[in-house]
Parts: structure tokens; C-alpha cells; sequence
């Protein structure tokens, strides 16, 4: 299977006022090298899922530019995964997995089951389970199967909304580990939006702290990949994960 | 299997309180006709309605039959047009907003006042007694695939827009899945105007011909003053609504129970 390349990101003076006249996002700038990830901390109600719908397209900019455009590249070179997992529940796994490569007519059906059972493995999904259906399916495995669906495009951009906010610490921390390990397989650019301060470092080579619809501060993570859970105890991470909640302190005055 | 085992179990518990009651009320009847001496062309006994249920079994088998073929004739007419108009509506929010207005004030209209007019262009037959059960029946099912079409989940929206789909594949992949599970509602709602649709149909069209659904006849036996036999035929056509439903009920629980399981979250 071959990885798409990467693509940077860059997002310049991005603002987005709603109908109600609120400026939910003003004057945000943004850079991530291609193959490279930035999570975006801070609190509830900040910008931080409307800038990553904003890069995928979903939502219009009021103010600002952000490239690549989506609906200059090809469709399938971004991919999002929601906060649900947010599955057809009339298709079962495989063909759930198979739905972006039907809506963007790549390659032929039995090249796109292949496909879509060749990411399904790659996100540890069981071969006996691709046929149940998502009404039989645990969280933790619809989360899969969500990631498996956002990865079959092989897209250049991953874009990320709080994907295991809605899952048990345990299974969270082994989906992290998934992306993570994903992640150093098949390097791809990525945008995470997080509230947990060890996901953002884990997963963002930055982390961007909201503050009021801004970038209030950015955090270099130094941390050396691949990042798995056994960091979290050493003193890189804890210090790290200080000087992210003192921003998050910060913007949450 | 086990799991229509249990539920024809909790079936029938349930439906012993509503048979003892049937059965007490049917032994009131009895009581009370003989009591007080009712007429029997005002109220027939219980006994007297059974009898007649008997004797006239054929007519009545007929017309049940009639008047069941044209039920699920309508409801299926209703079902198709009305996912069609509700597709059509889905599409643009001008043509929604231009007609929509004309189909409530179609269903405001009176059946029975439109009955005649339709009879005049249709003729007496069971092409009329289908277009009263469709016309009848085709109200909820519009409204509520109509309300499925439009209500689709943002997370499921913002995947299709992703992906760039267009008009065609949303609505085939996410629109009409989506909308199935409104669909069963709108057709369990339906079931029982078709069948009421059908019975007043077959009322007018009765009177211009031979006609043998359960409408007409119950319209010749009222006016012969066979209140026993048009009792039996009204109870016959409260069982042709009780198997509709149930049918329905079956149908859209074995086709249609994944579209009705949520966002799949």
C-alpha cells in the first residue's frame, strides 16, 4: 500500500464572524510542515474545531486565507474524524470503511474492500468483525472503524476533532497509541483538537494554546518520536505538560 | 428465533387484559339487548351479529378481500408518490416552500366532499376506491420522509461535503437511508387511512354500481336495515386495519431496522 505525501498547511489572519455577529475566530495564523501535527488546546467555545473546519472546508473563512484550498486538491486528500464516530449504521464495517472511496470513485470494488480491509487491520480491527454492523459494535471499535474510514483515502491531511474525547482513559490512551504508532508508519500532516493536555503533546510536534479566538501561545514539544505512553512519566513530559496547562490557565482567565 | 419467541410471549401477555375486556364487554351487549329488548335493527345481539358473520361469511370474505386489495394498493401508491414528492421537496427549499402549502390544504380538504368529483373523472370502479386510499394516505407519509430527508445528522452532512458527493449519491447513500426510518413511521400512520380511505371510496362508488368492498356493502346493508350483517362487515373492516398495521409493523421491522438505529454512534 502506498502513503499519499504530505502537505503543509498554512493558515493566514483566518477569521470567522457567525450570523449572530460573534467573531468566533480573528486574525489566526497557522503553519504545519507537511508530515508534521499541531494540537489545539483551550477552552470550550474558543475556535479550535471552527479553524479545523475551517482547513477542511467546511466552514466558510470570513476574513483570511488558508492553503492548500480544499476544493483545490483532489477529494480524499483531507480527512476528518468527528468526535462520534459518526458511521453510516445501515452499512457494516467494511462498506462503512469503503464510503469515501465510493464517493470519491477510486478504483474498482473489489480494489476498494482490499483497501478497506487493509486499513480496518491497520487500526486492529478484527477480521471477524467486518461484517457486524455499527448498532453491534463497542465504542472503542466504532472509534476504529471511524479512523480506519478517515485513513482509506490515504489522505495528505489528518484532521482530528476531539476523536476519543467520548471514550474510557484506558481505551483513549490506546487509541493515542494507535495514531501515534499510524502516525510513525504512514507520516501524514495532522490537526488535532484536544482539551487533554497529554493527547496534545503525545500526538502535536506543537501545541497551540486558544485563548478568545487566537493563538494565545505555542509550545514546542521536543519530545523524541515515536512518543508512546511510556513518556508520559519522564521529565520532558512533565514539564512540557506545565508550561501547556499554565497557557491553558491563562486563557481560561 | 429466540427473539420472537419472547416477543410473541410479551405479545400475548399484553394482550390478555385487552381480551378480557373485549370479553366483558361482549357479554354486557348480550345481556343488555336481551334485558332491556332492544330492537335487533337498532342493536343486534352479540349472537345475532355472529350469525349473520356466518351466513353472509362469503359476501363478506369477498369484500374483505376487495377492499384489502385496494388498502394495500393505496398505501403502496401513497408510499410511492409520497417518497417521490418528498424527494422532489428535499431538493430545493423554493419548490418546498411553493408547494408544500397546496398539499396541506389538500389534507385539509374533505375526503368525503372530493369523493364525488373524483368519481365523476375516475368512474365507478376500483381505480376510484384506490385514489380516495391515496390520497388519503398519502399525507403522513409525505410529511414525515420529507421531515427524514431534511434531517440529516451534521456529522454525516460534513462527511458527504468532505468527500465532495454530489446532489445524487447524498441522496441515494444519506438522504434515503436516513429517511427510512420516517418512512416506517409515516406508513404506520398511513396503513389506517388507507383502509379508512378505501371504506369511503367504496361508499360513493357503491352507490353508482355492483361494487363488493366492504364500503358498499356496509352502504347496501345500512340501507336494507341489516344492522346485524353491517356490524359484521365493520368489524371486518376493523381487522383489515389491525392486519395492515401488523403487517407493516413486520415488514418495516425486518427490512428497515438498521436505518432506524440512530447515528450509528
Amino acid at each position: 500500500m502506498t502513503t499519499s505525501s504530505a502537505a503543509p498547511i498554512s493558515c493566514r489572519d483566518v477569521g470567522v464572524r457567525f450570523a449572530d455577529g460573534r467573531d468566533v475566530l480573528a486574525g489566526v495564523d497557522l503553519d504545519v510542515p507537511a508530515g508534521r501535527s499541531v494540537a489545539l488546546v483551550g477552552p470550550s467555545g474558543c475556535g479550535k474545531t471552527t479553524l479545523l473546519r475551517c482547513i477542511a472546508g467546511l466552514q466558510p473563512l470570513s476574513a483570511g486565507t488558508i492553503e492548500p484550498r480544499p476544493e483545490t486538491v483532489p477529494a480524499g486528500t483531507m480527512a476528518y474524524v468527528f468526535q462520534e464516530p459518526a458511521l453510516l449504521p445501515w452499512l457494516d464495517a467494511v462498506h462503512n470503511v469503503m464510503l469515501p472511496l465510493d464517493l470519491v470513485g477510486r478504483g474498482a470494488p473489489p480494489e476498494r474492500r482490499a483497501l478497506a480491509e487493509h486499513w480496518l487491520a491497520e487500526v486492529g480491527f478484527g477480521a471477524g468483525d467486518l461484517g457486524k454492523y455499527p448498532g453491534e459494535l463497542s465504542g472503542g471499535m466504532k472509534m476504529r472503524v471511524s479512523l480506519a474510514r478517515a485513513l482509506v483515502t490515504e489522505p495528505a491531511i489528518l484532521l482530528l476533532d476531539e476523536p476519543f474525547a467520548a471514550l474510557d482513559d484506558l481505551l483513549r490512551s490506546r487509541l493515542t497509541e494507535l495514531l501515534l504508532t499510524l502516525h510513525a508508519r504512514h507520516p501524514r500532516t495532522m490537526v488535532l483538537v484536544t482539551h487533554n493536555i497529554a493527547e496534545a503533546i503525545l500526538v502535536g510536534d506543537e501545541v497551540c494554546v486558544f485563548d478568545g479566538g487566537r493563538i494565545g501561545s505555542r509550545v514546542a514539544v521536543d519530545l523524541p518520536a515515536p512518543r508512546l505512553a511510556q513518556a508520559r512519566g519522564g521529565a520532558a513530559f512533565g514539564r512540557l505538560y506545565g508550561v501547556v496547562s499554565d497557557a491553558l490557565t491563562e486563557a481560561a482567565r | 428465533m429466540s427473539r420472537t419467541r419472547i416477543s410473541w410471549t410479551q405479545l400475548a401477555f399484553e394482550a390478555l387484559p385487552a381480551a378480557a375486556v373485549a370479553a366483558a364487554v361482549i357479554a354486557f351487549w348480550q345481556f343488555a339487548v336481551g334485558y332491556w329488548e332492544v330492537p335487533a335493527y337498532l342493536l343486534p345481539s352479540p349472537v345475532r351479529v355472529a350469525t349473520a358473520l356466518w351466513e353472509k361469511r362469503d359476501a363478506l370474505l369477498h369484500a374483505f378481500w376487495v377492499t384489502a386489495r385496494a388498502s394495500v394498493a393505496g398505501l403502496a401508491a401513497a408510499a410511492i408518490v409520497g417518497t417521490l414528492l418528498a424527494i422532489v421537496f428535499s431538493q430545493s427549499r423554493v419548490i418546498r416552500t411553493a408547494l408544500y402549502p397546496y398539499v396541506v390544504f389538500l389534507q385539509t380538504v374533505p375526503i368525503v366532499a372530493v369523493a364525488p368529483l373524483l368519481i365523476t373523472w375516475s368512474g365507478y370502479g376500483q381505480r376510484t376506491v384506490i385514489l380516495v386510499s391515496t390520497i388519503i394516505a398519502l399525507f403522513p407519509i409525505l410529511s414525515n420522509v420529507t421531515a427524514g430527508l431534511l434531517a440529516l445528522d451534521r456529522n454525516h452532512r460534513d462527511l458527504f461535503r468532505l468527500y465532495r458527493a454530489g446532489r445524487w449519491p447524498t441522496l441515494v447513500r444519506l438522504r434515503l437511508p436516513t429517511a427510512m426510518g420516517h418512512l416506517a413511521l409515516g406508513l404506520r400512520i398511513s396503513c389506517g387511512l388507507a383502509v379508512i380511505g378505501a371504506i369511503v371510496g367504496e361508499f360513493f362508488v357503491g352507490r353508482g354500481s355492483d361494487f363488493p368492498g366492504l364500503g358498499a356493502v356496509m352502504d347496501r346493508w345500512l340501507a336494507m336495515g341489516k344492522t346485524d350483517a353491517l356490524i359484521a362487515a365493520v368489524l371486518l373492516s376493523s381487522l383489515l386495519g389491525l392486519v395492515m398495521f401488523a403487517a407493516v409493523n413486520l415488514l418495516t421491522d425486518r427490512l428497515l431496522h438498521r436505518y432506524v438505529q440512530g447515528t450509528g454512534d
